[in-house]
């Protein structure tokens, strides 16, 4: 932000800012008069407090009678005391010699009271003719500190000094210690610049136009506003966001731009960024052509060196592309499983509408056995067990149907579950138990406990053991293995099996529902289904290794190297913290739920 | 007949299962008067003894298929339970899918107990112990 200009009075300086520190090397008393009476009149007419202190060969009834003839009212202005006019002795060496440090207080008691007596600043002078040699360096000394502070007041200082006193050598100091010289060439005033100066500006506008340039190519926009929610800058880059261009917005409200929906919203969240809270924030704006637009913002507050917040400065984003990914994202996951839940409850009444006919068509064939069994003869009775049988198959069927679609719906309650435990427990619910199958069944302790829905985790186990005894070889005695490994945030089961195991081609269908490999072997196809639906539903997944990886070669004996006959590990992953299935959740960008 | 026996309302608009139920009963010797209908609408003529069934015997227990085309088996059985008069009338919804909140609910409807289709009779006979209707169901021959 640029500070104000001040009108300097001297039409070759023209405006410059506070903090301007120059002298100028005269030769005559006229030389004095024609710069410093219209500085001082500018003072004067702009509501600076003026100080001019003077010495050989302009003193204080020269200067007083110079200056009146341009500001007829200036008896006025010193009674009102707004410019002091003193002589040198007065106020350099006031205790009788120059005190640099003294000075310099004295200089800034009269910035303050001047400020606070409602002037804009203080605008002074001061001649050097009076300096002897001997004050020279302190003096060289003091103007180099002014130079150095006088950045911060609001403070504007010409020092005069006389070139027939100075050598060159003094006029390199002088110049040196000040931001620019006055000196007159062949009749006419010119500005003289030293060339660290001329450098610094150099650099100093380089390195402005870099920030403007980079202001200009980033994406992002810039702000900065006042207290009252007033823009008070605002970069280029808010038009490829806005189109408006900063000029339309700043010293505007900032709500005006800010979507009426939203306004609420940022409101309460400036309140919070006030109490300390800082992060980033997303809301609608409304661009130019009328178009609501998504933009995120993220604002920190300024303070003066006194603690008082001076403004809320900011980058701002254009996320509408990404806000419209998401809300889309959004909706064709509500509309999946709105047709998910749909599918579900389809399956479910159809399930239950088939019940009914197999009710009846059991009941029937039960009463045809029982009644008349003696009169159907051989091939009546098969028929009667084929019906039966495949009454029962479709029973099994439309029972695996209503389990698949009720494992979404029907939540159990997750609790810890001693998986040591439950395997004890379902040996006495296998189909087929182990040892009847004449196999070893090995559960490789320990086993750790898990949060589960313990029904279901129960049936994983159970279809997985099932299969195992149902698809043995003939050729060996049947290895059964459970067991239970960490990996990161998950522990890892495994059920492994010395059985015929299955091609690598069939690793992925298997878990298709009513996906069978061996159509010999009794069963609806549904049991690996299940338990991918189970394992997934809780935050796992499921697959399996064929041949297995689990046996040592003493336990795999007999087993081949083909990939049928070398037994199968089927491996399911449980996360080790309760995870619930992820739901949707509402569309809250600004993160209040 | 003893002059203790009950007759029994069954309520269910599926024939065949109508047909195999009374199998299963009369099979197992329970002689009871069976009077079938096929909606809750037409159970409730017949309980208030009107239309067709004006001289219709009040019945001592109640077989309910919990689906029913018109009138539902819960709202036909909300009505039961709500009026003072077939109050009393102990009713055994009969259930195809066995899902629990249908028992929940029926249970919570007034109903005195379920049984899951298909009706066996060892199920049958577990039901009617347990509601103490034991002596009403007659089993005049013995098997």
């Amino acid at each position: 932000m640029e500070k104000a200009f001040r009108k300097i009075g001297v039409d070759i300086i023209g405006d410059a800012p506070w903090g301007t520190h120059l002298c100028q090397f005269y030769e005559t008393r006229e030389d004095l008069v024609d710069i410093l009476v219209p500085y001082f009149k500018a003072g004067l007419e702009n509501n600076e407090f003026c100080m001019w202190i003077t010495s050989e060969p302009l003193k204080v009834e020269d200067a007083k009678a110079a200056l009146k003839n341009v500001v007829k009212n200036l008896d006025h202005f010193i009674k009102k005391g707004q410019i002091e006019i003193l002589d040198y002795s007065e106020w350099y060496t006031k205790s009788g010699k120059f005190d640099a440090e003294n000075v310099l207080r004295s200089w800034v008691e009269k910035e303050n009271r001047a400020l606070k007596r409602g002037y804009d600043g203080l605008r002074l002078s001061g001649n050097t003719f009076w300096l002897a040699k001997r004050d020279w360096r302190n003096f060289t000394a003091y103007e180099e500190e002014v130079n150095n502070v006088i950045g911060k007041y609001r403070m504007i200082a010409i020092c005069t000094y006389s070139l027939g006193q100075c050598g060159a050598s003094k006029v390199m100091d002088v110049i040196s210690n000040h931001q620019f010289a006055l000196m007159r060439r062949e009749g006419k005033w010119v500005i003289i610049e030293s060339s660290a100066r001329k450098r610094a500006e150099e650099a100093l506008r380089e390195s402005k136009e870099k920030y403007q340039a980079l202001l200009e190519t980033i994406n992002d926009a810039v702000y900065a506003v006042d207290l009252s929610n007033v823009i008070t800058y605002i970069s280029p880059a808010i038009k490829k966001i806005t189109k408006y261009e900063p000029e339309e917005l700043i010293g505007k409200n900032f709500f005006v731009f800010v979507h009426e929906a939203d306004r609420e919203k940022l409101r309460n969240r400036l309140r919070e960024l006030f109490e300390g809270v800082v992060r980033p924030f997303e809301y609608r704006m409304v661009d130019k052509d009328g178009l609501t637009i998504w933009v995120r913002s993220f604002s920190v507050i300024v303070r003066s060196e006194s603690g008082t917040v001076v403004s809320i400065n900011g980058v701002l984003s254009d996320i509408t592309e990404r806000k419209r990914a998401e809300l889309e994202r959004e909706r064709l996951l509500a509309d999946l499983e709105a047709k998910n839940r749909e599918l579900e409850a389809f399956v479910y009444t159809i399930s239950h509408d088939l019940k009914a006919p197999l009710v009846s068509l059991n009941g029937f064939s039960a009463v045809l056995q029982k009644e008349y069994e003696s009169q159907l003869g051989e091939e009546g009775k098969h028929c009667l067990e084929r019906i039966q049988a495949n009454a029962a198959l479709m029973d099994t069927l439309i029972a695996s149907l209503l389990e698949l679609s009720r494992i979404g719906k029907v939540v159990g309650t997750v609790k810890e579950i001693d998986v040591v435990a439950l395997l004890k427990e379902i040996r006495g619910a296998l189909a087929v138990r182990p040892e009847e199958a004449g196999a070893e069944f090995v559960v490789q302790e320990p086993l750790p406990t898990v949060h589960a829905d313990r029904d279901r985790i129960r049936q994983v186990f159970i279809n997985l053991i099932d299969n195992a005894v149902k698809f043995r070889s003939a050729e060996r005695a049947l290895h059964i293995e459970v067991g239970c490994r960490q990996e990161g945030d998950f522990y890892r089961f495994h059920v492994a099996d010395n059985g015929i195991g299955l091609a690598s081609q069939y690793h992925e269908q298997i878990f298709a529902p009513f996906r069978k490999l061996h159509p010999e072997i009794e069963g609806a196809g549904i049991g690996l289904a299940l338990v991918k639906k189970i394992v997934e539903h809780h935050g796992g997944r499921v697959w399996v290794e064929s041949p297995s990886a689990e046996f040592t070669p003493s336990q795999a004996e007999g087993i081949g190297t083909g990939n049928e006959g070398a037994g199968a590990t089927f491996y399911f992953t449980l996360p080790k913290e309760r995870r619930d299935k992820p739901s949707r959740r509402t569309s809250d960008p600004n993160g209040w739920s | 007949m003893s002059p203790k026996s009950i007759d029994i309302l069954l309520v269910e608009d599926n024939a065949d299962h109508a047909e195999l139920i009374v199998k299963a009963l009369r099979d197992n010797n329970v002689l009871n008067e069976v009077h079938a209908v096929i909606s809750g609408e037409e159970a409730m003529d017949f309980l208030c003894q009107r239309g067709a069934y004006v001289d219709a015997a009040q019945p001592g227990l109640i077989l309910l298929d919990i689906k029913l085309p018109g009138m539902d088996g819960i709202e036909f059985l909300k009505l039961i339970k709500a009026d003072p008069k077939f109050k009393p009338i102990p009713i055994v919804v009969l259930t195809t899918s066995g899902s629990e909140q249908e028992i929940a609910e029926s249970y919570r409807c007034g109903a005195n107990s379920y049984i899951v289709k298909p009706v066996d009779f060892k199920h049958f006979a577990k039901v009617i112990k347990e509601l103490k209707l034991y002596w009403m169901v007659v089993n005049s021959l013995p098997k």
